[in-house]
């Protein structure tokens, strides 16, 4: 069939059939104008119809898509780091603060080779022994350490945390110069503690994220870590932001400040006198509580060994044992103290009551003896005290008893913590009276078989020296909100435990304790002021079952000026050589105590020599040393005179 | 209902206008209305970018306070510690042994009462509510 035959045909069959528009349809012959103007049509409204559709595709059944992605390539969102609150010591010193500084970064990519889309091997970007011989200058990070990371399969890798900025500048010259490849930069703020080792164990310390893991860090966490903010912005496909994009900030709320109750330069002094003494004496550590009596705020509070905060690497969590308080310890004869406070405000003894003391006393089967050897003597109970009997503490402890002396440990805090706000503090022990068989009631009135903290102790003294009331230990005066004014916490109410009479009664004893001819505490003295308090000498239990170890504890607790006294200092020396009290921890109590009174502006009550004769003192000393250079110069004068005509001889 | 005859004297009046006749349209100036629109659009889009430049610019200039605010505070944290670290007893004590200095055993103070103008450039008696030292927070008052 012939291609005009096929055509007249289906003319044929069709034409009758088709109508458009009222018309008959006809067959455009192939080849004319409006043929191909059909066939372009016919293109263009399948080319619109794909358009349309796409159209749809985009706008309409995967516009959520589309949106994230696009809003995925030009937002940039960045967490905004909220600064960590400083903590302040009373009068406002920086303790522990935040600055900025950079963490180093690396994208390990950037140092192996690659295979690109197309299958080509791109290779990497850095030989990896050059980046590491730069990053070891500039970061002062071992090679190994580096080459490990920089060899990660991964794509992030820390090359190292909080740097100083300056470190940071010079990582970015070295990028921007071509000598780094694959380094970035973060900044992050790190902590630090100008005072580096001072008050290490209060403050405590942060990770490395700025969360607090000890100390003060940690109790307070919740007001210092403040609130992170946020930054929302458009980005141009170089990374920088747009200026007339879009761009929300939700600023960061700075942390809280806290003001605690220590007093730095104090602090500095305890802290000195502890380390002295445990190099001094051998001892395995040392504690020392300053309380200022009346308020119950924590001036110092020292232990020793220490460590640097600012040193991460060395940081120990032995040496960050804040000792004073999470420390329990058999006080001793500090405990007698309280004994004899419970017994006069029991009315059983008053402090000029006699006894007749023998050096050794038996109870239950078991002798307790003195610390050394006398005849049977008469004592008063004052002097029992002055002299630390514990023949004759114990005698008046049996004329208490047992629920008595029970019952007044309690009132005077023992066995629960002070709630001084700290974490892990210890409650101490003391065992229910049920539970106390025939050697408890002796043992106990003399300080072994019980169980307090340093601060326990200091503050049972602290209750003494503000005539009979107790108040709350605490190491927080308030907060800095940002108006940089302080919002104080609210004042500790006191709770009397002893009558005025009574205490003021034990303080006189106490008085003796240092003053006294027969004294065990006359290296506690301060010059210019009467010192109340007690040397403690108490074995140390042992850690591997019942019994006493052959080691001991040293302690002294007190008070000045013992007449009307205003600050309690808290002593405590492990294992130290010699062991005693009197010897070891009354002179560190001296030291700390002058200096606190000092500190406090107590003007002293004992007579001292006027400001003409201190000055006459220093005058006649200048002189004196003016003298002895001038003899000095002499000597050497005649001495090279001598050489001289000698030489002269010779020659 | 019948009109209402007017008053002769308002008839007469009325009589006494001239005819109606019909306003032509006014005439119509192509080229002013162009060159007005042209330029109404043309101060439009003047306007637009002209006030899109200027938020530009001030959004560029609020970013650097914003950076140079971050920086500021970065440097008063930086020397806040640093000025800590200087006066720390710690440092005092061994910058004080190093000029050969030594602890005295048994100090003597004489507290003054009262500070005087000259003893200090510090105010004696400073107002309430105001600090001395602008490092350190205000504890005085609460």
């Amino acid at each position: 069939m012939t291609a005009g035959k096929f055509r007249d045909d289906l003319a044929a069959t069709v034409r009758p059939r088709l109508k458009l528009r009222g018309r008959r349809a006809r067959l455009l012959p192939a080849g004319t104008f409006q043929r191909r103007s059909l066939g372009l049509l016919v293109v263009f409204a399948v080319v619109v119809a794909g358009t349309v559709a796409k159209l749809v595709s985009i706008q309409v059944l995967h516009a959520a898509d589309y949106a994230l992605i696009g809003a995925d390539q030009r937002d940039e969102f960045q967490t905004l780091p909220a600064q960590r609150g400083r903590l302040y010591d009373r009068s406002g010193e920086v303790l522990a603060a935040s600055v900025q500084a950079a963490s180093i970064w690396v994208n390990p990519s950037a140092f192996r080779p690659t295979t690109g889309a197309d299958g080509t091997e791109v290779p990497a970007a850095q030989d990896v022994d050059e980046a590491v011989a730069t990053l070891s200058t500039v970061l002062g990070v071992a090679p190994e350490t580096l080459r490990e990371r920089l060899s990660g399969s991964g794509d992030f890798e820390w090359l190292a945390r909080q740097v100083d900025m300056d470190v940071a500048e010079r990582i970015r010259a070295l990028s921007e110069a071509g000598e780094l490849y694959g380094v970035g930069i973060t900044p992050e703020p790190r902590r630090t503690y100008p005072g580096g080792s001072l008050a290490a164990q209060i403050l405590g310390t942060t990770d490395i994220d700025g969360v607090g893991l000890g100390g003060m860090e940690l109790w307070h966490d919740a007001q210092l870590h403040g609130q992170p903010g946020w930054l929302a912005f458009e980005r141009s496909r170089d990374g920088d932001a747009i200026p007339s994009g879009t761009r929300e900030v939700q600023s960061p709320v700075p942390g809280i400040d806290v003001v605690l109750t220590l007093d730095r330069q104090l602090q500095y002094t305890a802290e000195r006198v502890a380390a002295e003494t445990v190099e001094a004496t051998g001892a395995v550590g040392a504690s020392i509580v300053v309380l200022e009596v009346g308020t119950g705020e924590v001036l110092a509070m020292a232990s020793a060994p220490t460590v640097n905060l600012n040193d991460r690497a060395s940081l120990d969590e032995d040496l960050l044992r804040n000792r004073a308080v999470t420390d329990q310890f058999e006080p001793g004869s500090v405990q007698k103290a309280i004994t004899a406070a419970a017994a006069i405000e029991e009315g059983v003894v008053t402090p000029t009551t006699v006894l007749e003391v023998a050096d050794s006393y038996e109870v239950s089967g078991k002798v307790f003896t003195d610390s050394y050897e006398h005849p049977t003597e008469e004592m008063t109970f004052a002097q029992v005290m002055e002299q630390s009997s514990n023949v004759g503490t114990i005698m008046v402890a049996e004329e208490l008893g047992d629920e008595r002396l029970a019952d007044w440990l309690t009132r005077f805090g023992y066995g629960r913590p002070t709630e001084v706000g700290f974490p892990g503090e210890a409650a101490g022990q003391v065992r229910p009276v049920e539970e106390w068989w025939g050697t408890s009631l002796p043992t106990i009135a003399i300080g072994q078989g019980v169980a307090t903290t340093l601060l326990q102790a200091a503050n049972a003294y602290a209750t003494i020296a503000n005539d009979g009331v107790a108040v709350r230990p605490h190491l927080v005066r308030g907060t800095v909100g940002p108006d940089g004014v302080l919002q104080p916490n609210a004042e500790e109410t006191g709770t009397r435990v002893i009558s005025a009479e009574t205490a003021v009664q034990v303080r006189e004893m106490l008085t003796m304790v240092v003053a006294g001819e027969k004294g065990t505490g006359s290296r506690a003295a301060v010059p210019g002021h009467a010192v109340a308090g007690k040397t403690g000498t108490a074995r140390k239990p042992r850690v591997d079952g019942r019994g006493y170890a052959g080691t001991y504890i040293a302690s002294f607790v007190g008070m000045a000026p013992a007449e009307n006294p205003e600050l309690v200092v808290a002593v405590m020396v492990d294992e130290p050589t010699p062991i005693y009290g009197g010897l070891v921890a009354a002179p560190a109590f001296s030291e700390v105590m002058e200096e606190a009174l000092r500190r406090q502006h107590v003007e002293s009550t004992l007579a001292g020599p006027s400001l003409e004769t201190a000055l006459r003192e220093a005058e006649a000393a200048r002189v004196r040393a003016e003298r002895e250079a001038a003899a000095a110069a002499a000597e050497e004068q005649a001495a090279a005179t001598t050489t001289s005509v000698v030489q002269e001889t010779r020659e | 209902m019948s009109a209402l005859q007017l008053p002769r004297r308002v008839l007469r009046r009325v009589q006494d206008r001239p005819s109606l006749v019909v306003v032509p349209p006014p005439a119509r100036h192509p080229l002013l209305l162009t060159v007005c629109s042209l330029l109404l659009v043309g101060i439009a889009v003047f306007g637009a970018v002209t006030f899109n430049a200027l938020a530009a610019d001030e959004a560029v200039h609020a970013r650097a306070l914003e950076d140079r605010l971050r920086v500021a505070e970065a440097e008063y944290s930086q020397l806040l510690a640093e000025v800590a670290a200087l006066e720390s007893p710690a440092r005092i004590a061994a910058a004080a042994e190093e000029l050969g200095l030594v602890q005295v055993d048994h100090p003597r103070q004489l507290h003054v009462r009262r500070l005087l103008p000259a003893d200090g450039a510090a105010d004696a008696d400073p107002a309430p509510g105001t600090r001395t030292d602008r490092l350190k927070p205000l504890l005085a008052d609460g």
